[in-house]
């Protein structure tokens, strides 16, 4: 891709060196800390699944249980090592056993430290060499059948039901989308456990629950051998269970997940650490095996003024490349956010627009930079709303983007109906047809109107991220710097989930993530 | 089936549309005129079968009264009814339908009714018509505003429920079970806990056997896990009574959920209608150790099943009523007003 | 004779395109494969609606077996605008200005509103538009008018912690905001608070407005509000009936 905005390569440089600044901070700030989620993961990537009959998960309940006794330090995988040891039971029944109140997890005759090592590690290594075994067979389902080119169309489905998801998501695939994401159900973020087993009742989306998953999938499959076409499948690593939730994807055979490191934190008021520890090994677990995360600075501009909080949207996006980079995920599969909501009324809106859009693409030339359509100016009047995402549709391919969220008419009101998804994707299948060569048509005036505001949104950025390194990000953010939400170190849900590591903590899968994946993607 | 013999009061609840509740209401009225009985009649808020904001005149199904039946509607909904009425009283409670008032229908009719919006609007009224000498008022309640049915405006509550509810009559077993938990919220029964939460009135106490610790007001609507841990931590052994002066909601049984594990926990409020708990059931919690009581129940007087949901489901009238009455451990009669098994709500006669 | 085909007062009035013809556009889909079936069956369904004339002017599948239909139509009868009026229907708003000028002269001190958007509803845009200073389409919100003391607690709020903030700050009002509609969560949310505040006994002092894309005046005084506001409120909309019924609260509860 040829540069078009004349960017001062010495300020993009030392905005990365302020991220890397501050993610290094961060990071060095939580290396001490683990969280119940993390903790679930390992159980969960151990192969623990299910819930007892009142939809507790048995990862949640071990968890618990050495949380209250005080074992939670020490790190999980120790005790439930130990108790495979000492007891001779499967997984699952220790789990059950636990959980009936029969076996006492923390109180039973402590093994050899390197035994118990030995059992954890071995599992974990089993697991992910077969995890990495379903993934080499998914990466060759999609070179086999080919993807559209880029940008590939991301549509959000959410009727609640994930039955009623699969026709949704049918409907999606014949009309050209390529990537289905199903929407959570409202508030699952804030729950501190993985919902089992497949739901069909939701609100505003449906429950991200294993099961689910493996529906979906199952769907999505069908629809891509029969059309041959490879069609992607997203979900959400956010909330209180970031981590689970990356493991369930990849159990799942998922290619995407919206994995933000600072949306939890602004607009689910979770705690900071809780948020920043979580994120890393979701992102850890994402990046191993192969999985686009999707950042999420476009929700910024939902609720800060989109013309001015436009450096605060590149400076997110530095930060957020640099923790995901800093947690093993490598660049081709970070897709930093962008979006297009500048009101419709302001004079040269769509210049703005266009400045913005190419800009990230230049800053993040190996990312799959993804691209978000109009929103929060969107009215009940859908005619309106496809006017503007005609727009959207048209500075997505003029600059080159990777995937672009499409814009649905109805997004003003309602969560889209099936026939609603339908235009939308008609309208991007018109704009990307009849536009395909633009974006090596044009470039900008040197010095015009398009050139200046990007150098200027870049310079802002870089202000921004060397006042951040300075105060470091936990205190930028307590100053409401990103979407004029402020939050506070010790304040946020989830608080009571984080617990400070031991001199002795074992994590036998931060180790194994750590080393060369056995697959890429 | 005692329960609505002696019932002066008595608030429908349906829990979702087409469970049948006006049919129910229609036939217990009926049942207590044929016995001689005096009826008022009126209805709280939005009544969950039909909603139609734009023409809310379609909305209330009329109901057949008796001559002699006091109503309390909107002074519009009576004048189109076109019963000969006398008005007794005319309230300052505005509804959306209205200016309500009481009147005394002369003559029977098709009336539609529809009462004030707000419980302690409804208690003015179910007041007024009893001390006008009615024997015994019924309430049209709506879908969710439980707050008609505290002990202070019900009597007896009859919940409408049916097939609608799920495919299964497990389903239907399952949603009506979890709709009305509040219904078997045990009565807090030792006398101490009794004359303390008397005494305390609106404020919440904590209380350790001998020990009584006055809480902050809006405690119970704040407080979290690590608040609560210095509070109980300290007194290892020893159950704690929390007695919860207004709301007690769902977030102060979540946060008491990982103490409960260890150590049994009490908590007392006045009524059932001061309970919030919809996530979960009040079982659920006190399955682990989180034990929820009120000084006065409300006392579920009936339940109705409607067998059929539009527009072809139909399950199995017996087998659905069998399956909510051992639910319920068969402390209420579960009824099918529309079977032809059915044999009246086992109302006596006047005497 | 009205040179126009508008209809004379009290005759009622329908849909208007070209002129007095009662033409309706509708849209929706079928669970039926895209056909001459599915065109037939919604033809059908646009009678049964009430619309003579109609025609599908569109038809596409969706996905195998769901047909996506756009039909037009006329409505032929009328309704009659005066009989559906009602004495609130259209309430006269005062300006920023006058809002700050009835307070001070009629209630001598801030109002205090607590609001939040409630439950697990995470759309934030509603209250912040009415409340925040920055306010709406260039419409200052609640924060920036003398009249108002304003305690915005944001999203996900539960309706618990709306309570105790409201017995916190002695709030003269609440209101909530509610976005996401699917399952009537929101009715679910509303009710729940509308309860609670009476099992608090904070009913009579406080004055309850809800408000969203989807909700109506009516339905918020069904569910026991005092207000409800729907899409194209303006934040002096909502100042001037909280002043307003403040104002009247206070002339009311003081001493006969």
């Amino acid at each position: 891709m040829t540069p078009k905005l004349d960017l001062d390569e010495g300020i993009v440089l030392a905005c990365r060196a302020a991220a890397e600044q501050i993610s290094a901070d961060v990071m060095a700030r939580i290396d001490d800390k683990t969280t119940v989620s993390v903790e679930r993961t390992i159980l969960r990537v151990l192969g623990l699944e299910g819930a007892d009959e009142e939809g507790v998960p048995l990862a949640n309940t071990v968890v618990d249980e050495v949380l209250t006794e005080g074992g939670l330090g020490r790190g999980v995988a120790f005790w439930v090592g130990n108790g495979l040891l000492q007891t001779d039971m499967s997984l699952e029944s220790l789990a059950k056993g636990v959980a009936d109140g029969s076996v006492e997890l923390c109180a039973l005759p402590v093994a050899d430290e390197q035994a118990v090592h030995d059992v954890v590690e071995r599992g974990c290594r089993e697991r992910i060499e077969e995890l990495s075994a379903a993934l080499s067979k998914r990466r060759e389902m999609r070179e086999r059948l080919g993807e559209s080119t880029q940008p590939l169309s991301y549509v959000l489905t959410a009727t609640g039901n994930v039955y009623e998801d699969v026709v949704h998501a049918r409907a999606v695939a014949d009309y050209g989308g390529d990537i289905v994401a199903v929407i959570r159900s409202t508030a699952q973020s804030l729950l501190d456990y993985v919902p089992d087993g497949p739901t069909t009742e939701g609100f505003g989306g449906t429950f991200a629950t294993q099961e689910n998953f493996r529906i979906m999938r199952r769907a999505i499959d069908e629809w891509s051998e029969e059309n041959g076409r490879y069609v992607r499948l997203s979900s959400f690593c956010s909330g209180l269970c970031m981590p689970e939730i990356a493991q369930m994807g990849v159990a799942e055979g998922l290619d995407n997940m919206v994995n933000d490191a600072l949306y939890g934190i602004l607009y689910r008021d979770i705690n900071m650490i809780r948020t920043l520890v979580d994120q890393r090994l979701s992102r850890a677990i994402n990046g191993y095996f192969g999985i686009v995360i999707n950042t999420g600075e476009d929700n910024y501009l939902r609720t800060a003024d989109a013309i001015r909080a436009a450096p605060s949207v590149v400076a997110s996006q530095f930060i957020n490349f640099q923790l995901a980079s800093d947690s093993g995920v490598p660049p081709e599969q970070i897709a930093v956010g962008n979006a297009f909501e500048i009101h419709p009324d302001v004079p040269n809106g769509f210049l703005l627009e266009l400045s913005h859009a190419q800009l990230t693409r230049e800053l993040f030339p190996h990312c799959q930079v993804k691209y978000m359509p109009p929103t929060r100016h969107m009215n009940g009047n859908p005619l309106r709303t496809h006017a503007c995402d005609t727009l959207f549709n048209l500075i997505t391919i003029a600059t080159g983007q990777s995937i672009q969220t499409i814009g649905v008419p109805t997004e003003g009101i309602f969560t889209p109906h099936i026939h609603d998804r339908v235009l939308a994707l008609e309208n991007v299948s018109y704009v990307t047809t009849a536009a395909a060569g633009l974006a090596d048509e044009i470039e900008f005036r040197t010095g015009g109107f398009i050139q200046q505001r990007a150098q200027e949104v870049l310079k802002g950025a870089l202000q921004i991220l060397e006042e951040v390194a300075e105060e470091g990000l936990f205190g930028a953010i307590g100053e409401g710097r990103f979407g004029d939400v402020s939050r506070h170190e010790s304040d946020g849900r989830g608080a009571e989930g984080i617990v400070s590591k031991a001199d002795d903590y074992f994590n036998p899968l931060v180790e194994a993530l750590g080393r060369e994946p056995l697959v890429h993607s | 089936m005692e329960a609505l013999a002696d019932a002066r009061r008595v608030v429908f609840v349906g829990l979702a549309k087409n469970t049948g509740k006006t049919v129910a209401v229609t036939t217990l009225i009926g049942e207590l005129a044929g016995r001689g009985k005096s009826l008022g009649l009126t209805s709280i808020g939005r009544d969950g079968e039909e909603f139609d904001a734009i023409r809310p005149q379609i909305r209330k199904p009329p109901i057949f009264c008796p001559a002699g039946t006091l109503v309390a509607t909107t002074q519009p909904l009576l004048s189109r009814s076109q019963v000969v009425h006398e008005i007794l009283v005319d309230s300052d409670l505005w509804t959306p339908l209205g200016r309500v008032v009481i009147a005394r229908l002369l003559r029977g009719g098709r009336c539609e009714i529809a009462g004030p919006s707000s419980s302690a609007e409804l208690q003015v009224v179910t007041e007024e018509m009893l001390s006008r000498g009615v024997d015994c008022v019924i309430v049209d309640g709506s879908i969710d505003r439980r707050a008609a049915s505290a002990p202070p405006i019900a009597d007896a509550v009859v919940v409408a429920t049916g097939a609608v509810l799920g495919p299964e009559v497990q389903d239907v077993v399952d949603a009506t079970a979890r709709a009305f938990g509040w219904a078997t919220i045990a009565r807090a029964e030792d006398p101490r806990t009794r004359a303390l939460a008397m005494a305390a009135a609106d404020r919440s106490l904590l209380v350790f056997a001998e020990d009584v610790i006055p809480l902050p007001s809006a405690f119970a609507l704040t407080v979290e896990t690590r608040d609560l841990l210095p509070l109980l931590g300290a007194r290892a052994g020893i159950e704690p009574l929390f007695l919860i002066g207004g709301v007690l909601p769902e977030s102060l049984l979540e946060a008491l959920v990982p103490l409960g594990r260890r150590n049994h926990v009490r908590l007392v409020a006045s009524d059932p209608t001061k309970v919030f708990v919809r996530s979960r059931t009040v079982d659920w919690y006190r399955r682990r150790g989180v034990e929820v009581q009120v000084l006065q129940r409300a006392r579920l007087g009936a339940v109705t099943v409607n067998p059929l949901s539009p527009p072809s489901l139909r399950l199995d009238s017996r087998r659905l009523r069998e399956a909510i009455g051992e639910r319920l451990m068969h402390q209420v009669p579960v009824m099918d007003v529309l079977d032809p098994s059915y044999a009246g709500a086992g109302v006596p006669a006047a005497a | 004779m009205n040179p126009s085909s508008t209809p004379e007062a009290g005759e009622g009035v329908r849909p208007y395109a070209d002129r007095d013809d009662g033409i309706v556009q509708v849209s929706f889909t079928l669970p039926v494969r895209d056909s001459r079936a599915a065109r037939i069956t919604g033809l059908e369904i646009a009678g049964q609606m009430g619309l003579s004339r109609a025609e599908v002017v569109h038809s596409q599948p969706v996905t195998a077996g769901y047909t996506y239909l756009i039909l037009y139509g006329s409505f032929d009868r009328r309704v009659d605008v005066d009989s559906i009026r009602r004495d609130d229907f259209d309430m006269d708003y005062m300006d920023h200005d006058e809002v700050d000028a009835f307070a001070a002269s009629r209630i001598g001190r801030p109002v205090v509103v607590v609001g939040a958007s409630t439950g697990s509803d995470t759309h934030s845009v509603g209250i912040d538009a009415m409340l925040n200073l920055k306010g709406y389409d260039g419409h200052h919100g609640l924060e920036a008018y003398e009249a108002f003391s304003v305690h915005n607690l944001g999203s996900q709020v539960p309706n618990a912690k709306v309570v105790a903030d409201a017995i916190a700050v002695g709030a003269d009002a609440i209101v909530v905001s509610q976005t996401v509609t699917q399952q009537d969560l929101h009715i679910h949310n509303l009710t729940e608070l509308v309860e609670m505040v009476e099992a608090e006994g904070l009913r009579r002092r406080t004055v309850l407005v809800c408000g969203g894309p989807r909700i109506s005046d009516e339905l918020a005084k069904e569910l026991g509000f005092d207000a409800g506001f729907s899409k194209g409120t303006l934040p002096n909309h909502l100042a001037t009936f909280l002043v307003s019924s403040v104002a009247q609260r206070s002339a009311t509860s003081s001493p006969a």
